[in-house]
């Protein structure tokens, strides 16, 4: 369903840094834990904001678009809190696998809710977004009685670990990979059919941008994917967005920001599946009014900046 | 009628590839891909959940589509096969 679709994707998954920066984090966390380890990247996110000017071009666009036009100075102290919020993430999610929890706490107050959904029958698709600390709040759906299937791919050369990887333990998700057959939609199919939990990123287009639709996002055209919704209309499934973000020192919090429903028949019909990711986006817009430095996507998401 | 014929109907109506007949779609040509019908890779849910409610027959990993979407003769083959098990 490609109508203009973008010939590749801008992002990539590869984390920057070397492998000798990743481990030295990784040893400072084990010997002192988060604490120690967010003044240090404190210190490296300024020298990296302040000398590297690709690091201020990839979050000038969301930059731009979430607080328009401010001056020079304004813009790198916002590069830098953009930046050094998400650092603490990366410490956060670091932590929380070689610390085993490290202190850490997801609240979900509407976990009843999403029980709800899962008991329809028809599995679920739940929607992420690259926000908060979508990793760690994973971790506490482990707690359903269904299996969660979370659609994710690793870059060669990406030395990032997920926080399960510290420690070597299953992870509480099965993983099906996009780069796969048909891009996985096959398993993606097989696991609703199994009343299970499929989780996709809702910001993200993989391939060659078939599939997805372009819609308004903090003032300018997003091109989103509407697999997810596609996907969900097939099997009958609901629709969660979840959106985690910090609230504190040490707590995320795990909201069910939206319950999209796309009927049955719905499936090829793009106008419909464009009506579900504007809900998304509507979601994703909010979200980011409310929680302007949990918003991580380092590129320019936007089709015509 | 021929399960081969059966199925390209199938996949007409059920997709709503309304502009093709079954006699353009190749026995042999693959159901994705180059030489394919013109199907996306989310037709192939669709095509799953054809499969098993006309026949009960569940693809349900990459290696099973790998082998059903090779064509629609091999749709046609691993129906069969799993029809009879």
């Amino acid at each position: 369903m490609p109508d203009g679709a973008p010939s590749s994707p801008q992002w990539t998954a590869r984390s920057r840094g070397t492998r000798w920066q990743h481990l030295f984090f990784y040893r400072l966390i084990r010997i002192g834990g988060r604490f120690p380890a967010y003044a240090v990247m404190s210190v490296v996110v300024a020298w990296y904001v302040l000398f590297s000017t690709m690091a201020r071009r990839r979050c000038e666009p969301y930059l731009r678009h979430r607080f328009g036009d401010r001056g020079v100075l304004r813009r790198w102290y916002d590069t830098y809190r953009l930046v050094r919020s998400f650092g603490e993430t990366l410490v956060d999610r670091a932590a929380f696998g070689i610390c085993r929890g490290a202190g850490l706490k997801v609240e979900f107050p509407q976990y009843r809710q999403l029980k709800e959904l899962l008991d329809e029958g028809c599995g679920m698709v739940m929607v992420n977004s690259h926000v908060g600390a979508w990793q760690i709040v994973l971790a506490i759906l482990g707690n359903l009685d269904t299996q969660v299937n979370i659609v994710m791919t690793r870059e060669a050369g990406d030395i990032d670990l997920h926080y399960f990887e510290h420690t070597g333990d299953r992870p509480p998700f099965d993983i099906i990979d996009p780069r796969g057959y048909l891009g996985g939609v096959v398993e993606m199919a097989a696991a609703l059919r199994r009343g299970q939990v499929v989780g996709l990123m809702g910001d993200r287009v993989f391939g060659e941008g078939e599939n997805s639709a372009s819609v308004p996002f903090l003032g300018g055209p997003v091109r989103f994917p509407t697999g997810p919704y596609r996907l969900a209309a097939m099997n009958g499934s609901p629709i969660a967005v979840l959106l985690s973000h910090k609230t504190g020192r040490s707590t995320y919090r795990l909201e069910l920001s939206r319950v999209i429903r796309a009927q049955p028949a719905a499936g090829r019909d793009r106008d419909a599946m464009v009506r579900c990711v504007r809900q998304f986006s509507d979601a994703l817009s909010d979200f980011v009014e409310a929680h302007p430095w949990q918003f991580f996507n380092f590129y320019d998401l936007w089709e015509s900046s | 009628m021929d399960i081969r014929d059966e199925l390209k109907r199938a996949i007409i109506e059920g997709l709503n590839l309304e502009d093709l007949t079954p006699e353009q779609i190749d026995n042999d040509a693959p159901l994705f891909g180059e030489g394919s019908p013109g199907l996306d890779s989310l037709d192939a849910v669709e095509l799953v959940v054809i499969v098993q409610r006309h026949y009960g027959v569940d693809i349900a990993d990459m290696s099973q589509g790998r082998e059903a979407f090779a064509s629609v003769n091999a749709l046609a083959k691993f129906i069969r096969e799993r029809s009879k098990a």
